[in-house]
């Protein structure tokens, strides 16, 4: 199986994406490509980036994760790429509508910095084919 | 045939006839002595005293006849009355006046006729004495004599008999109208022109209290109520000026006073009569206060419905209610002000309707009745017998619907469905709704700032538990001991906050009825493991361990795994939280008679028998100080007694203090294998 090596993270809280960042870095070990919204996700993925999974933020202004998960999907670098959604709103309605729009996962917020790592390369895991 | 002429004023000639009182009177031996002398004296069969009334003669007495009385019209004395001379026909036979009379031609056969007028004491010739013979003869001068010192005699007995007469007739009147006064019901009093009482009845005497001898000759004011006496002195001025005309009413309602100074409302006529050329009255008394009383009462009873009937008015007029009633058929009878502005429809169009099932989705009707058919065990007939079969089957019902207004447009209604009885008869229904959009749209509200607030605390949370995971982590490198100490505080109070917001979201959830419960039959067994592993990790600071024990096999039950898992790993957390350094948590899953039971049993302080009422309240724990030594939120019983419930179970626990302590849940079993 291939190893997780390039995380796209698109969130809007700065504070957030610091965290997450040394969390999935420093801790983790992996490599991020923090995005503050949808539009320079979808810019970076443009402009050559290719992920092995992305990180996306529910509830941003303008373009909210899902929104920018559907505009992702129309580029060819970002297709099929695994997704995972971080949201304070974990309810299992919810859980199951970003699991139909093609998720393979959601992590609630606050997340365990320690453990975030562990948890995104869990899901990747047993996403993959 | 001659018939007589009536004579002048024979109205008051019947008159004077009338007062006499002798008309059909029995026979008197008084005026028979004179009928029997006239016959012997003049040797003649028949000998009379008649009256003439106005359409026949009576014969007072009668020698020698058998007829009572004969027609007016061929009567003989007739003729006689008309003059006060004697009335004489010698030979009725040669007298055209008579020959063809059929007293003449027949029975009596009247051949000879003589008679005197007789007069009353004021002179009116009210009848005869008469003689007759069947055979013609003459009257000589002496003989016309004698008849008439016979009439005079027969005069005197008439009016002396007629006073008689008059006397006992006005005795009797007066006994009459004394015994109607004695035995009536009301009390009747009469006072003379100077209010004077003369005469009071034993009616009077129970009404007033007085007895008559004590009050005749007083004033009648005594009777009067204190502040009715001044009117009442106007009153008798009046009477005794002008008579009855002077007062205003004569029958009116007024206040009396008896002899013990009770007043009573009383109804008054009074009347005027003249007694020896004096003014005096008569007062008819009659006690209202039992009247008055059940009047009073009636008032008081249509004052109750009344009111009742403007409450029902203001209820029937609300706004906020949709009323409606159907008879038994479905055909609306009543569709109120607030059901037309709910609605839109009109009250006569509900009518012509003829059926509820108009206000009702169709797919909702029919859902709702095959639902209804499985828990009332009968089939609903139509689809608008959904709306009201539990009522129809004596049950209070109270439910959520959708009403689909004229215009198409759908509200949410809480339907309240009452059956109507007539005596012991199935009427109809009534139907309240009430609207239920505002309340919904608050709801709604609610739910979305508890949501948003949950969303916004979590923002900030989520930097401040990352950074302080980080830092104790050690991802930003080591720190002294006492920054160690507070980071830990920090971080350990960080989660706890997360779990409190947590647990504030699922109460709401849980209060307001949105948590979501996937129920899915599965064994129990996995998911008390699958508890249990995930509260090692916890128990560990505690030095506490879990030792899990089934003995029952694959029991199943149809449960939401995560919110099963959240009610075991509430259980695990408090025992360890509570057992003692040291302590081995047992767990046990065991089958009892038709249900699961989880048992967590620790061997810690245990739980007061007083704390049992409030245990599973919201932020209730027996020592308010533990909440913050243990970490704990206050809400995890309360939560998980929820959970529980929903799932169809009981959940309970039993306490030795300091020995044993068993928190315990069942869950109905499920018989079918899982499906794969």
């Amino acid at each position: 199986m291939r190893e997780l090596k390039l995380v796209m993270y698109v969130e809007d809280d700065p504070d957030i994406q610091m965290v997450a960042q040394m969390a999935l870095e420093v801790v983790g070990g992996l490599t991020l490509r923090a995005c503050s919204c949808g539009q320079e996700a979808l810019a970076a993925a443009a402009a050559g980036v290719v992920p092995d999974l992305i990180l996306l933020d529910v509830m941003m202004p303008d373009l909210d994760g899902p929104a920018t998960l559907a505009a992702l999907r129309k580029l060819p670098a970002t297709a099929t790429t695994p997704v995972i959604f971080m949201t304070a709103k974990v309810q299992a309605a919810e859980v199951t509508y970003y699991k139909s729009i093609g998720a393979i996962g959601v992590i609630a917020k606050p997340f365990d910095p320690m453990a975030l790592a562990e948890q995104v390369r869990t899901l990747w895991q047993q996403a993959a084919p | 045939l001659l018939e007589p002429r009536d004579p002048a004023d024979e109205f008051d000639r019947l008159s004077a006839l009338c007062r006499l009182n002798l008309l059909d009177t029995p026979s008197d031996d008084r005026f028979d002595r004179i009928t029997r002398t006239a016959q012997r004296l003049f040797q003649v069969p028949i000998a009379l005293v008649t009256l003439v009334d106005s359409n026949r003669q009576w014969f007072k007495s009668r020698a020698g006849l058998d007829a009572v009385e004969t027609p007016r019209r061929v009567a003989f004395c007739a003729h006689a009355i008309l003059t006060d001379d004697p009335f004489i026909v010698e030979d009725t036979a040669a007298d055209a006046r008579f020959a063809d009379n059929p007293l003449v031609t027949g029975a009596p056969y009247v051949g000879f006729y003589a008679g005197m007028p007789l007069h009353d004491t004021t002179g009116w010739r009210v009848g005869t004495l008469c003689v007759i013979d069947h055979v013609a003869r003459s009257m000589s001068a002496s003989d016309i004599a004698a008849l008439r010192d016979l009439a005079l005699w027969a005069e005197t007995e008439l009016n002396l008999y007629s006073l008689k007469r008059a006397t006992e007739t006005s005795r009797e009147n007066e006994s009459r109208l004394r015994a109607i006064v004695e035995h009536a019901g009301d009390a009747i009093v009469s006072i003379d022109d100077q209010g004077i009482i003369e005469t009071f009845n034993p009616a009077a005497q129970r009404v007033f209290g007085y007895r008559a001898e004590e009050i005749i000759g007083r004033s009648v004011m005594l009777l009067a109520a204190r502040h009715h006496r001044a009117g009442m002195q106007q009153d008798l001025a009046a009477l005794a000026h002008e008579g009855i005309k002077g007062v205003k009413a004569l029958n009116r309602q007024v206040f009396a006073q008896r002899r013990n100074g009770e007043r009573f409302p009383a109804n008054l006529v009074v009347s005027e009569m003249r007694v020896n050329e004096r003014r005096a009255f008569t007062g008819l008394v009659r006690d209202i206060s039992q009247r008055r009383r059940s009047t009073d009462d009636v008032k008081r009873a249509n004052r109750r419905l009344a009111e009742t009937l403007v409450l029902q008015q203001a209820i029937f007029d609300s706004t906020n209610y949709a009323i409606i009633a159907v008879d038994l058929q479905g055909q609306v009878s009543m569709f109120n002000d607030g059901a037309q502005r709910m609605l839109g429809y009109t009250e006569a169009e509900m009518q012509e309707q003829g059926s509820l099932a108009v206000l009702h989705e169709p797919q909702e009707l029919a859902a709702r009745g095959a639902a209804l058919a499985l828990e009332l065990g009968h089939p609903i007939a139509a689809p608008a017998d959904a709306i009201v079969a539990r009522a129809r089957d004596g049950q209070r019902d109270e439910s959520e619907w959708t009403y689909v207004c004229k215009d198409g447009s759908t509200l949410p209604v809480m339907l309240s469905v009452t059956a109507v009885w007539d005596e012991h008869t199935l009427a109809g229904f009534v139907v309240i709704a009430q609207d239920l959009s505002e309340r919904k749209k608050i709801e709604q509200l609610k739910n979305e700032f508890i949501s948003t607030l949950s969303h916004e605390l979590r923002t900030p949370l989520t930097s401040i538990r990352g950074s302080l995971g980080l830092l104790a982590g050690g991802a930003a490198g080591a720190f002294p001991a006492p920054a160690r100490v507070l980071l830990d505080i920090a971080n350990k109070n960080c989660d706890r906050l997360v779990r409190l917001i947590n647990d504030i979201l699922d109460v709401e959830k849980i209060e307001s009825g949105s948590m979501r419960f996937d129920a899915v039959v599965q064994p129990l067994l996995p998911l008390i493991e699958q508890a249990v592993a995930a509260t090692n990790a916890y128990a560990d600071q505690f030095q506490v361990s879990f030792d899990l024990r089934s003995d029952a096999g694959d029991m199943l039950a149809a449960v939401d795994a995560d919110r099963l898992l959240q009610v075991v790993v509430n259980l695990l957390s408090n025992a360890s939280k509570f057992a003692p350094s040291g302590d081995v948590v047992e767990v046990r899953l065991r089958r009892l008679a038709g249900v699961a039971r989880v048992s967590v049993i620790d061997h810690g302080v245990g739980i007061p028998d007083t704390f049992r009422e409030r245990i599973f309240q919201k932020f209730a724990q027996a020592d308010a100080t533990d909440s913050r030594q243990k970490g704990g939120t206050g809400l995890g019983l309360n939560i998980s007694r929820a959970i529980v419930e929903k799932h169809g179970g009981t959940i309970d626990f039993n306490s030795v203090p300091g020995k044993r302590t068993e928190f315990y849940f069942d869950l109905p079993l499920v018989a079918v294998q899982p499906i794969e």
